[in-house]
């Protein structure tokens, strides 16, 4: 950052020194007004995007997203408290392009070859910053773009931004593709858009958890939660209930009528293995529910929440400027510490 | 000009946008890679080099005044001229198929998505072949495809169109594209929709990146 706003270039028609901002390819002379365009210095364009939620409304709806998601029990939301909720502006790779040429392709029926002309939209939009347990990669810009009744794109406006959130760094950067043989990438561009991702924080009894939402679609991107205590016990006696009637009455029946008691016997070991390899989470203790990819998993063992925390905090402090991860820090006041799975 | 940040290829520099013609001030977005002279109706491409490549702008005509929005959006013209040729197949007669007439072709030069799902402008006005009277146009906006890469498009318009007809498989074709001239062609904003003037083609606002700044910048809000 401080590297590229130290840039300049001397202005064409005074000789003046003119800054060079990310992402401004026209720039305007301070001294004498002229407009100039910069040739040589590739930098995306940038654009924010609003976050169509404040604070007090993702605090309100997160609790229903996860409920939705499957992620809490009705049992679980009601004791779930959100305190917590920052909005963070995350940079996104987006490059558009058109992509046209010849194909030549083999016809099924004849096995003969033809020629076909093709024209078609080349899209990519990544996340340009690596953060784990966000689920930054779930965000889709065409399902934001259509969900705003306006142009949503809004200039890069840092000011702004940091005024309304926390701004995040670029880290890496898509590249356009090159064409092949007769198919070419014309008309490219390359912008980076920042994004509105909610985090969001909430306890349920003495443990601390996180989510993503997204700013603009409401949807939930990335959530963790414990898993529900009162079904893992009702699930745990049922499955030791019918798995001990069986041994029992298949003991018992071994004497009375063989034949019934050997399959009453097998039965109960298939089940007892059966839980051993696929069930066993649904009575493991301590265990969590991670949602991602627009489905809910179980996560064996539940996780280190400080581990995590750690992660997180580590991949932060890449995309942060000091002063901010210091801010975010410091207004989680240490409360992590006392986390659970 | 989008690359990576660190990217130093070309020395750094600041190009004057000014009508080399006039001296007035070219009008174009931020990340436009091509700017107008309203005043002497000439479009100039910034090259890598730093240099204005120049070639003629114009605007259709408009029928009538209108209340509505009018938004300009800026395409790259050319005069084009094609043949082609089949091998002949043995035992096969020659397809009877009347080939398009192609007489100009059109390239959007906009940043334009979705073409999968509404279809490309430019190539809807290269299949219609429209009669535009054109004037001198509105302030340019938005002009964000090189000549170099309209060229390319241009070439695989004709021959999807061709091909729309006749299987090109196995022809031999000749194209010549000549006159590249920028042309501002008007659509109406209405509903969150875009409606081609010329063609009567409606596009989803969304389709177009940088709605709002061309709108401001062509001067189509009337």
């Amino acid at each position: 950052m401080k590297n590229s706003s130290a840039r300049r270039v001397s202005c064409p028609e005074c000789g003046a020194s003119v800054p060079l901002e990310h992402g401004s390819l026209v720039v305007r002379c301070r001294y004498c007004s002229l407009k100039s365009a910069i040739v040589g210095y590739s930098s995306s364009q940038r654009y924010y995007i609003p976050s169509v939620m404040d604070e007090k409304t993702v605090k309100s709806v997160c609790i229903k997203k996860m409920l939705n998601a499957g992620l809490l029990t009705p049992r679980t939301a009601d004791r779930a408290v959100v305190d917590q909720a920052d909005l963070f502006f995350v940079p996104y790779s987006w490059i558009t392009a058109m992509k046209t040429g010849r194909l030549r392709k083999i016809r099924d029926d004849t096995e003969t070859t033809v020629t076909k002309v093709f024209s078609e939209d080349y899209e990519a939009f990544r996340p340009a910053c690596d953060i784990p347990y966000w689920g930054l990669k779930n965000v889709r810009l065409d399902e934001a773009l259509n969900s705003m009744e306006k142009d949503g794109l809004m200039p890069y406006d840092r000011l702004e931004m940091s005024r309304l959130g926390h701004v995040l760094s670029m880290q890496k950067e898509l590249e356009v593709p090159r064409g092949s043989g007769h198919v070419v990438i014309a008309s490219a561009t390359k912008k980076l858009i920042f994004y509105p991702i909610w985090l969001f924080r909430y306890r349920i009894d003495n443990s601390i958890y996180r989510g993503t939402l997204d700013g603009v679609t409401h949807k939930l991107l990335y959530g963790r939660a414990p898993q529900d205590s009162e079904n893992k016990y009702l699930r745990a006696a049922a499955l030791i209930g019918l798995v001990g009637l069986m041994l029992g009455q298949g003991l018992r029946l071994l004497f009375l009528a063989p034949a019934i008691g050997v399959v009453l016997l097998l039965m109960a070991v298939i089940i007892g293995v059966l839980v051993a390899l696929t069930g066993l989470s649904l009575i493991r203790f301590n265990s969590e529910l991670v949602y991602e990819d627009g489905i809910s998993i179980y996560e064996e063992g539940g996780s280190d929440q400080k581990y995590l925390e750690d992660r997180i905090f580590k991949s932060l402090a890449g995309v942060f400027s000091d002063d901010e991860a210091a801010r975010l820090k410091d207004s989680d006041g240490g409360k992590a510490d006392g986390n659970g799975g | 000009m989008a690359g990576d940040d660190n990217a130093h290829a070309v020395r750094t520099r600041a190009v004057a946008l000014r009508c080399p013609q006039c001296g007035e001030e070219l009008s174009g977005l931020n990340g436009d890679l091509l700017f107008g002279c309203r005043k002497c109706g000439m479009a100039y491409e910034v090259t890598e080099t730093g240099r204005l490549r120049a070639c003629p702008m114009s605007a259709a005509v408009l029928d009538a005044g209108t209340s509505q929005t009018i938004v300009w959006f800026p395409f790259w013209s050319f005069t084009a001229s094609f043949s082609i040729e089949w091998p002949p197949v043995p035992g096969k007669r020659d397809s009877l198929a009347v080939l398009p007439r192609i007489d100009r072709v059109y390239v959007t030069a906009f940043n334009f998505r979705m073409r999968q799902y509404f279809g490309d402008p430019g190539l809807n006005l290269t299949r219609n072949q429209p009669d535009i009277a054109s004037r001198t146009g509105p302030g340019l906006a938005g002009a964000a495809v090189k000549q170099k890469s309209a060229r390319i498009i241009a070439e695989n318009q004709i021959l999807s169109t061709i091909d729309a007809r006749r299987d090109i498989t196995g022809a031999d074709y000749e194209i010549a594209l000549s006159d590249a001239s920028i042309l501002c062609l008007p659509f109406l904003y209405e509903n969150h929709k875009l409606i081609d003037l010329v063609l009567d083609i409606a596009y989803t606002a969304n389709a177009v990146v940088d709605l709002e700044r061309i709108l401001e910048k062509s001067g189509g809000r009337k």
